[in-house]
């Protein structure tokens, strides 16, 4: 993994609304069932890996 | 497809109501349909937009019509859509300039929302056409 600056400090606010909205949605994505789980990870990992995401 | 997930549906209509609200609604309506464009996503018609910009806006970098916060967003969104993993810290530090470091992460949250939407409607015309043209695209996530 690259190692990248920090863009935004931490504890930096950010709307509350798009945050919470945002987040629902994804658990929500998350839930979906019609992929099995093994594969749902897989995806997850390889869009995380392309995008470069450390989380 | 969503369809069968109107909870889904309704969140993924949420979250774009969301982004529009956390940032200034011409600013992210115009890198909405930059995003468009490079993805190849024509789906919605701009709104709101001053024509003059709009027809700019594949060549936004040599044209004239953009602030100078516009130019340091759109940049932003280029290289969000094309290699996010490569957008580089001066692109996202105009933005601060700009926006404030509130603002920049604000403003990546939104385009996340507008990008990963256009991204799905293109998915889904290109996968199952059927669906894409008379489901969801144009209907149930309207904004």
């Amino acid at each position: 993994m690259s190692v990248r600056s920090l863009r935004v400090p931490p504890g930096t606010r950010t709307d509350p609304d798009l945050r919470s909205a945002l987040g629902r949605w994804q658990t929500e994505v998350v839930a979906m069932d019609t992929i099995d789980l093994p594969t749902t990870e897989m995806v997850r990992l390889r869009a995380a890996k392309y995008h470069d995401c450390h989380t | 497809m969503l369809a069968g997930h109107p909870v889904m549906l309704g969140e993924l209509e949420a979250a774009h109501t969301a982004a529009y609200g956390a940032i200034d609604r011409e600013l992210l309506e115009l890198c909405r349909v930059r995003t468009a464009g490079l993805l190849g996503a024509d789906f919605d018609p701009p709104q709101g937009l001053d024509s003059q910009q709009i027809d700019a806006l594949s060549d936004w970098r040599s044209s004239t019509e953009f602030t100078a916060t516009q130019q340091a967003c759109l940049a932003f969104t280029d290289q969000f859509v094309t290699d996010v993993a490569s957008l580089d810290d001066a692109t996202a530090a105009a933005v601060s300039e700009h926006l404030g470091e509130e603002g920049l992460a604000n403003f990546a949250n939104a385009l996340l929302v507008v990008e990963q939407r256009q991204r799905m409607c293109l998915a889904w015309e290109r996968l199952i056409p059927q669906v894409a043209s008379t489901e969801v695209i144009t209907t149930e996530v309207a904004r």
